[in-house]
């Protein structure tokens, strides 16, 4: 029993010793595989630590896996060491770069720069940039050379990929460029100041910047202008008021745009300023020529005014002065007539009654003519105006007319009108008479006057407002009506489609009525059949556009 | 009944001849004085017998027009009484109005046809004679 308890022992102390060796070369492999740094080795109850040579593997593998570059080269510059991130930076294989000199991987215009701090590292530590080549691509980077003397006769780099980085800064410098051009290539001048302030109140502005045009105009380079101040660069600024008015931009936040004449000379510039900041950003450009060109437009338009008054006086006393001599004719004229019928023979009777009837159309048309210059010349006063009232006084000023011609005007619902009221009232009483003058033989006119808003792009003509609806209100009748041909001719001056024997007329009227629509900004037109009647449209613009 | 006596201020020679005519048609019996113009107008007034009854008198004259005249005769005690009649070619609303304003009792533009003149003289005959 006792036999087998010691051959127990020795199988069991066997068993032991395997295993214990088992961990011992396990602990070998690991230190092999450099899965151990160090391990504790336990004597008289004290731990004593020990580590290994190869415990640098951990290190290893951190500098493999850096996200930079890592080389160890020798005071000849061959590479005995590279990380993964250097040959893959180049582009190569790891074989193809252990062993070649760095020279080879050195940018020709970087080789000096290289060279001076791979000596300066020989001594120490050294940094720098400089451009790497490989494959034809070039690499911008950022060098830290440490000498790793006397451990190791070589000298290590940690390299840094500056590409990115470069691109960034060429982005941005782009960017720049691409700014300054846009400023460059507008003929605008481009200015901006920045507050001078102290206690709080603005005292002056510090240029910050001026494009090339800014430059010009001021006559000054950029060195005499960028960063300077604002009463140095232009000392006249302050006694022009131009100073206040930057510092008011600045103050309220509020764009101002000016128009400017030069202290200097007969130049203009129209001059914006915009809050940028505590500062204003000033934008200017020369509008001299406008300047002119407007001052031509309004000397012009004064001359045209100047000339209406006059043309208009002088239709006004032509017409007037020739009434006078008209006036004695027709007189005379119906006192002989009056006096001395009894006189006469028939012949000269009927020859006088001519010289009546001719003067007596004579003097119809210089009335006419005299309301068509006035038409241009009296006041042109918009008020809103109910077209109602306006049609009720045309039925009493044609009463008479009416009531001869048992016409029927039929109107209502008539919108209210921003309108010269004397003007429409004339236009209404027109168009009427016109309508009565011109009925057909046995049939008693009948006139429709209907009021509608209709779209500015649904009427065909000129129209002398940029309003985008109008009133059309139109006017038809149920009388000789005309050929449609005439549709355009009949508002002419002078202009008349029927024989002076049919029908008495100026050819004056509806110039008349063409003149007072014009005067509203607004369109006339007229369609006609013949034998069925006529209607006559007139656009009023709804919202009270007066430009034209 | 004393003769009535009408003064013409007008420097119109048709006018004149028309006026004349024209009141010989009415009343031969009215003595129709002529002045050419204002001023001759105020100097008639103060240098001729009998003064006036009854002033026409036009607007557009020579070296005194008709309202320098009206505003002479309505400043004159002795002839700011005497009616006047405004006779002129206007027809123009503040001419009318200007002169009724200045003391003027009518407004007569003045017509193209004989027979009309007749009537409308006639009428204001009637009506400023009628008490005299």
């Amino acid at each position: 029993m006792k036999e087998t308890t010691a051959e127990e022992n020795y199988l069991k102390r066997i068993e032991e010793l395997e295993n214990r060796l088992a961990e011992a070369e396990q602990l070998i492999e690991a230190i092999k595989a450099g899965e151990v740094d160090a391990f504790a080795v336990r004597s008289d109850n004290q731990s004593e630590i020990y580590t290994l040579q190869s415990g640098d593997y951990a290190y290893r593998i951190l500098v493999e896996n850096f996200s930079e570059g890592a080389i160890n080269i020798t005071e000849e510059g061959l590479i005995v060491y590279s990380n993964k991130y250097f040959h893959e930076l180049l582009g190569l294989t790891y074989e193809k770069v252990i062993g070649t000199s760095i020279d080879e991987f050195i940018h020709p215009e970087s080789r000096a720069t290289f060279h001076s701090l791979f000596s300066l590292a020989l001594d120490g530590q050294s940094k720098g940039e400089i451009k790497l080549i490989a494959e034809n691509k070039v690499i911008p980077v950022y060098i830290s050379l440490t000498s790793l003397y006397p451990q190791l006769p070589t000298v290590g780099l940690i390299i840094t990929d500056l590409t990115e980085k470069k691109e960034n800064e060429k982005a941005l410098s782009d960017a720049k460029n691409f700014i300054n051009n846009v400023l460059k290539s507008t003929n605008h001048g481009v200015l901006s100041y920045l507050a001078i302030r102290e206690n709080n109140k603005i005292v002056d502005f510090e240029i910050r910047y001026a494009n090339e045009i800014a430059l010009e105009q001021l006559r000054l380079s950029a060195q005499e202008v960028i960063g300077k101040r604002y009463s140095t660069v232009m000392p006249l600024a302050k006694e022009v008021g131009l100073f206040d008015k930057v510092k008011k931009v600045v103050e309220t936040r509020i764009s101002q745009t000016h128009e400017i004449k030069s202290p200097f000379s007969e130049r203009w510039f129209m001059v914006q300023y915009v809050p940028l900041d505590d500062g204003v950003t000033c934008t200017f450009v020369e509008i001299t020529n406008q300047k002119k060109q407007e001052k031509i437009l309004e000397d012009k338009n004064k001359e045209l005014e100047h000339s209406n008054v006059e043309l208009a006086s002088f239709s006004y006393s032509a017409s007037h002065d020739l009434q006078e001599p008209l006036r004695k004719i027709r007189t005379f004229v119906s006192r002989i007539l009056l006096q001395e019928q009894q006189n006469f023979s028939e012949s000269s009777m009927d020859y006088f009654s001519r010289i009546s009837s001719a003067a007596s159309r004579m003097q119809n048309l210089i009335d006419a003519l005299l309301s068509y210059s006035r038409t241009n010349t009296i006041e042109r006063i918009f008020f809103p105006t109910d077209l109602n009232n306006i049609l009720k006084d045309t039925k009493e000023t044609l009463g008479e007319m009416i009531e001869q011609n048992q016409a029927v005007i039929e109107g209502s619902d008539l919108p209210i009108v921003n309108v010269i009221p004397l003007q429409i009232q004339q236009l209404f009483t027109n168009i009427v008479s016109n309508a009565i003058k011109y009925k057909r033989e046995n049939v008693n006119p009948v006139i429709k006057i209907n009021a509608e808003r209709v779209s500015a792009i649904d009427i065909q003509g000129e129209l002398g407002s940029s309003a985008e609806e109008f009133w059309r209100i139109s006017f038809a009748d149920n009388g000789i009506g005309f050929e449609p041909q005439y549709a355009g001719q009949i508002f002419e001056l002078f202009q008349r489609l029927h024989g002076k024997n049919e029908y008495s007329g100026t050819g004056i009227g509806l110039a008349i009525c063409k003149k007072i629509v014009q005067n509203h900004h607004g369109h006339i037109n007229a369609y006609g059949k013949p034998g069925v009647g006529a209607t006559f449209n007139i656009f009023l613009p709804i919202n009270n556009y007066i430009e034209k | 009944m004393k003769a009535q006596c009408i003064l013409l201020v007008d420097d119109d020679e048709d006018d004149q001849l028309l006026f004349l005519d024209a009141m010989r048609e009415i009343d031969k019996s009215i003595i129709c004085c002529v002045a050419n113009d204002g001023l001759e107008a105020i100097l008639s007034l103060h240098t001729k017998s009998p003064v006036p009854d009854l002033i026409f008198l036009d607007l557009n004259m020579p070296k005194m027009n008709g309202y320098q005249c009206l505003a002479q005769i309505k400043k004159e005690m002795m002839f700011k009484e005497i009616p006047v009649v405004i006779y002129t070619t206007s027809r123009i609303e503040s001419d009318r109005d200007r002169t009724l304003k200045m003391g003027a009792s009518y407004f007569l533009t003045k017509p193209s046809d004989f027979s009309e003149l007749i009537e409308e003289l006639t009428r204001i005959l009637k009506l400023e004679l009628k008490d005299k």
